[in-house]
C-alpha cells in the first residue's frame, strides 16, 4: 500500500523547474518535496558563500594558513550562517509587522533574503578567477532564468511563484 | 545560582533549547538549506553529545561485529544523522501538517491493529515512532496511549508532550515510565476501554519489571510489562515500526501479533515465550535498519 499526497512527490519549488515542467505537460504545483532540489540548492548557496570568503582571505595567507584555515572556515561558515539566518528572520518579521509580505510565509521571506546575499556573493566572485568567475556567472544566470520563469508563471495565472 | 542552572540545563544535549531551535528553524529556514543545516549539526552533536556516541558505538560493535572502529564510528554518525532528520520531520509535521509519503509493510497486520477492540502496540527507539503514532490515530481514527521513557529535562519532556499531543490531534496521549504501579493500572483500564496502547520495548528503564533475554547473541535486558498486561487484558500485541525511507519517506512495518493468551503454562513460561518472540522480530529489524535504532543508551550486557 502506498500513499502519495498529491502534488507532492515530484513536483519543484523554484520557478524554472516548474516552468519546464509545465511546458511539458507536467505539474507546476509548488512543492517542498522535492529531495535532490534541497540538497544541491542548499549546497550551491554554501558553496557560493565557501568560495567568496575563501576569495577574500586566500591572498592574505601564506600556504600553511591556508591549510588550517580552508577546513576550519568550512564549519566558521556554518555559524556565519545561523547569525545570518536570525538576522534574516528579525528582517522578515519587522517586515510583516510593517504589512510588507504580510502574507507569505516567513521561510519563504528568508529565501528571498538569502536569494539576494548570495547573489551579492556571486556578484563578487565575478571579480576573480576565471572558475570562480563561472560559478559566479552561472549562478547569477540562474537566478535571472529563475525569476524570467517565475514571471512567465505568474502570467499564466499560476501559484504565488518561489524566488 | 539556581536560576543560573536552570538555564543553562536548557543549552545541555538534551535540553529544550535545541527542541525549540528545530521549530524555530522549520519556520524561519527555507526547505532546500534544512539539508546543510542538518548535516553540521549532526557533526556538531557527534562530537558534543558523547554518551550517546558511545551508546550507540557500543551497540553497533554487537550488531555488526567484525567492523573496524572508524567504519563504526561514520555508521554512529548516519545514525545521528538520520535521528536529526526524524525529529527534523516530525516536528514539520507538527508545525505545518506537512504531507509525508508512506508504504505499508504488513498491510493485513495493520489492518488487524486497526480492527481491534484493544491492542498493545509495541514498538523501538526507531525512525520516527512519534510521527507513526499520529499518523495511525489520524489514519484510523483511533486513541492512541503512549508510553514513554522519561526525558531527563524537564522542559524538554514538556515539550515533546505538547508536540506529540498535537501532531496527534489530541488522539494521542502520553504517559511516562516514572512510576510502573500506577501506570499499569492506567494502562489495564486504557485497554478495558479499547483503546489502543503503545509501547517502546526496547529499553530498560529502572523500576520497571525486566528480563534477559538474547539479543544478537549477547544478554539484553527488555521490559516484560507489555507481556503480563497483553496477558491480564488479553489483548494481542502487534510490533509495529516506522523507517525513514528518504526525505519525507516512511515506511511503517507491522508483523503478525503476538498473542500472551493465559492457558497453556505458568505466566512466567508465556512472558517468557512471547519475550523471545519479541527479541526475535527486534532483532531482524535492527539488523536492517541499524542506522535508525536510537538507542543512545547501552542496551546490551558486557561480556
Amino acid at each position: 500500500m502506498k500513499n502519495v499526497p498529491p502534488n507532492e512527490a515530484r513536483s519543484n519549488y523554484f520557478a524554472l523547474p516548474r516552468l519546464i515542467r509545465k511546458l511539458s505537460g507536467g505539474d507546476a504545483t509548488p512543492s517542498e518535496s522535492n529531495w535532490p532540489e534541497a540538497v544541491s540548492m542548499g549546497s550551491v548557496v554554501y558553496l557560493i558563500s565557501y568560495l567568496f570568503t575563501t576569495n577574500l582571505l586566500l591572498p592574505r595567507l601564506g600556504w600553511w594558513q591556508t591549510a588550517i584555515v580552508l577546513p576550519l572556515l568550512l564549519f566558521g561558515l556554518w555559524i556565519g550562517w545561523l547569525i545570518v539566518l536570525y538576522i534574516n528572520s528579525l528582517i522578515a518579521t519587522g517586515c510583516q509587522r510593517i504589512g510588507l509580505c504580510a502574507d507569505l510565509p516567513r521561510r519563504r521571506v528568508q529565501s528571498v533574503l538569502m536569494g539576494i546575499l548570495t547573489t551579492v556573493f556571486a556578484a563578487q566572485l565575478l571579480t576573480a578567477g576565471p572558475w570562480l568567475r563561472a560559478i559566479g556567472a552561472l549562478w547569477i544566470l540562474g537566478v535571472a532564468l529563475n525569476l524570467a520563469a517565475a514571471l512567465l508563471l505568474a502570467l499564466f495565472h499560476d501559484e504565488p511563484s518561489q524566488l | 545560582m539556581r536560576v543560573i542552572t536552570e538555564w543553562m540545563r536548557r543549552f545541555a544535549v538534551r535540553g529544550v533549547f535545541w527542541r525549540q531551535y528545530l521549530d524555530w528553524a522549520l519556520f524561519n529556514v527555507p526547505f532546500y538549506f534544512l539539508p546543510v543545516l542538518v548535516w553540521f549539526w549532526t557533526t556538531f552533536f557527534f562530537f558534543f553529545a558523547a554518551p550517546a556516541r558511545r551508546a550507540v558505538f557500543s551497540n553497533l560493535e554487537v550488531i555488526l561485529p567484525g567492523s573496524s572502529r572508524l567504519m563504526n564510528y561514520l555508521r554512529v554518525w548516519f545514525t545521528m544523522y538520520n535521528f536529526a532528520w526524524t525529529i527534523a520531520e516530525g516536528s514539520h509535521y507538527k508545525l505545518n501538517k506537512s504531507h509525508f509519503l508512506y508504504d505499508i509493510d504488513g498491510t493485513h497486520a495493520l489492518e488487524r491493529l486497526a480492527r481491534a477492540k484493544s491492542a498493545i502496540v509495541l514498538t523501538a527507539h526507531m525512525g520516527n515512532y512519534d510521527l507513526g503514532a499520529a499518523l495511525f490515530a489520524e489514519k484510523f481514527q483511533r486513541e492512541i496511549r503512549m508510553v514513554r521513557a522519561p526525558e531527563p529535562d524537564r522542559q524538554t519532556a514538556r515539550h515533546l508532550d505538547k508536540t506529540l499531543e498535537k501532531t496527534g490531534a489530541g488522539a494521542v496521549r502520553v504517559d511516562y515510565t516514572t512510576n510502573a504501579t500506577s501506570i499499569s493500572f492506567d494502562l489495564l483500564q486504557a485497554l478495558r476501554e479499547n483503546q489502543i496502547v503503545s509501547i517502546q520495548g526496547d529499553r530498560a528503564v529502572e523500576g520497571s519489571a525486566l528480563a534477559s533475554t538474547k539479543l544478537f547473541g549477547r544478554e539484553a535486558k527488555l521490559p516484560t510489562g507489555p507481556f503480563i498486561l497483553s496477558q491480564i487484558a488479553e489483548a494481542p500485541i502487534f510490533p509495529l515500526f516506522i523507517v525513514r525511507l528518504g526525505y519525507r519517506h516512511y515506511r511503517i512495518i507491522v508483523r503478525e501479533p503476538i498473542v500472551c493468551e493465559r492457558s497453556g503454562g505458568t505466566r512466567e513460561e508465556i512472558v517468557s515465550a512471547s519475550l523471545q518472540q519479541w527479541s526475535a522480530t527486534l532483532q531482524e529489524m535492527i539488523m536492517h535498519h541499524w542506522d535508525q535504532w536510537y538507542a543512545f543508551v547501552p542496551t546490551f550486557s558486557k561480556k
